[in-house]
């Protein structure tokens, strides 16, 4: 028996790296999953095909196209019970040299376009009296980082959504939570080492060398904490931010 | 009693005594454990140590009984329950130092105990259950607020001496157990499944505080 079973969960940005990471552990526990991504590539078909979910190509920055994607989930599973905000952008320059027509996208997209995301869950999530939201922040949202001022205030701003989210929503049975993972082995890594000029290897050590337990993250370490809060155990985080991040971070969000 | 068959994980849970602790050992005997359970009144367990934790050779021979009897501890639990509160500067030095004894003392005694074996074997874990008072703030528990934030202190400056040699420390600011309306209060079994999801599920997890407060704290 897994632990969500039969559970309808839309995970957003889902074709690689985390977000396939979810949809893979909350399949193997037995969700029902709704697999959202920008666009009807192959990648997310390998996804769905590998785990047997359900396609759900989005721009999730288009509210006409969330609206519809949300219905079409709910068409075909039924009310969804389990959102997983997990899509983001992220460019990296200085912030008087980012262009605003490459740095707003991060913010339409990660902010904005997941408040529209859950705005189109909420009325099934009240049909049903619960549900679960869980918010993937980052390890930088807590923290800023240079030359990330657009992705960082997006990742802070969904830190402090989920808090009042979580307030407003809890006695309605609808827990909202939030991950800020630490750095994950993710194809982002080898955007970053195509960026500082090094090899995969050598950014990984790079990264590594910065956590106390001596490794980066794998996309199943948040996995597993995504399907832990979407569990009953959740009833216990109101708006709270969990940290798989291997101790680099130790502040109390 | 007795060793268990070889694999079977065995846990060490202190305050095994309280309303928390005795939903965290059935949960951990449910996911295959064999739990040690130490407390100066009333222990439960499957092997049961009457013991002060405030005093570090009792402490350190009932985890060695524990080892001998049960197996290798892979998961210490500490879990103090006393209570005690008064406006600030009115409590008695006596009644102070019993509570800052029991919640980092008791604390670090077991932390003491268990962990060396822990960093021997390269794994393991410690949950330490701290308070929602060590965060929210509340007029007339600045006692409690005290000697539970210290423990939040003591656990995140341990988890990086430790972290290196494999070893996950990590703690739960346990929220308040009866509020109005009852819907604010967390349940035991509430954090029993924060502790197991910490054991089993937790790899990536050192130094960090899991708030499970039900909105008492956000």
């Amino acid at each position: 028996m897994g632990k969500l079973d039969g559970m309808v969960c839309l995970v957003t940005g889902a074709a690689q790296g985390m977000g396939r990471g979810h949809v893979l552990r909350m399949a193997s526990e037995g969700a029902r999953v709704a697999v959202n991504d920008i666009a009807d590539d192959d990648r997310l078909k390998g996804v769905v095909a590998e785990m047997g979910g359900f396609p759900a190509p989005a721009d999730i920055s288009d509210p006409v196209a969330v609206r519809r994607m949300v219905s079409d989930v709910e068409a075909a599973l039924g009310p969804i019970e389990v959102l997983v905000c997990n899509a983001a952008r992220m460019t990296m320059m200085p912030f008087l040299e980012e262009p605003p027509e490459q740095w707003w996208p991060q913010i339409d997209v990660n902010l904005t376009g997941h408040m529209d995301v859950i705005a189109a869950v909420l009325p099934g999530m009240r049909r049903l009296g619960r549900g679960r939201i869980v918010i993937i922040s980052s390890l930088w949202g807590p923290t800023g980082w240079e030359n990330a001022s657009g992705y960082t205030a997006t990742k802070s701003g969904l830190i402090s959504l989920g808090r009042a989210l979580g307030r407003e929503l809890a006695p309605e049975r609808i827990y909202v939570t939030i991950i800020a993972p630490g750095i994950t082995d993710t194809p982002q890594l080898q955007v970053d080492a195509d960026d500082a000029g090094v090899t995969l290897e050598e950014i990984h050590a790079f990264y590594a060398k910065s956590v106390p337990s001596g490794r980066i993250g794998v996309p199943d370490d948040i996995a597993r904490a995504v399907v832990f809060l979407s569990t009953d155990s959740a009833r216990a985080y109101v708006g709270q931010t969990i940290q798989p991040n291997g101790g680099e971070v130790r502040s109390s969000m | 009693m007795g060793t268990g068959e070889p694999g079977t994980r065995v846990a060490l849970v202190t305050g095994a005594g309280g309303v928390v602790a005795e939903a965290i050992i059935q949960r951990l005997q449910a996911e295959g454990f064999l739990v040690g359970g130490l407390d100066d009144d009333g222990a439960a367990g499957d092997l049961a140590i009457s013991v002060d934790v405030t005093d570090r050779g009792q402490t350190v021979a009932a985890a060695e009984r524990v080892v001998r009897e049960l197996g290798p501890i892979s998961v210490l639990v500490t879990a103090p329950y006393l209570y005690d509160a008064a406006p600030f500067g009115e409590m008695d030095l006596d009644r102070w130092t019993r509570l800052l004894r029991t919640h980092l003392g008791g604390t670090a005694n077991a932390c003491a105990a268990v962990v060396p074996d822990m960093v021997r074997a390269g794994r393991g874990t410690v949950i330490a259950l701290s308070s929602w008072l060590a965060f929210a703030g509340v007029a007339g528990e600045a006692y409690q607020a005290a000697a539970t934030g210290s423990i939040v202190a003591f656990i995140k400056s341990f988890a990086l001496e430790i972290a290196p040699n494999g070893v996950r420390v990590n703690c739960i600011a346990v929220g308040p157990l009866e509020a109005t309306p009852p819907d604010a209060s967390v349940r035991p079994a509430e954090i029993a499944d924060t502790v197991v999801f910490l054991a089993n599920d937790g790899d990536h997890f050192v130094g960090q505080v899991l708030q499970a407060a039900a909105g008492a704290v956000v």
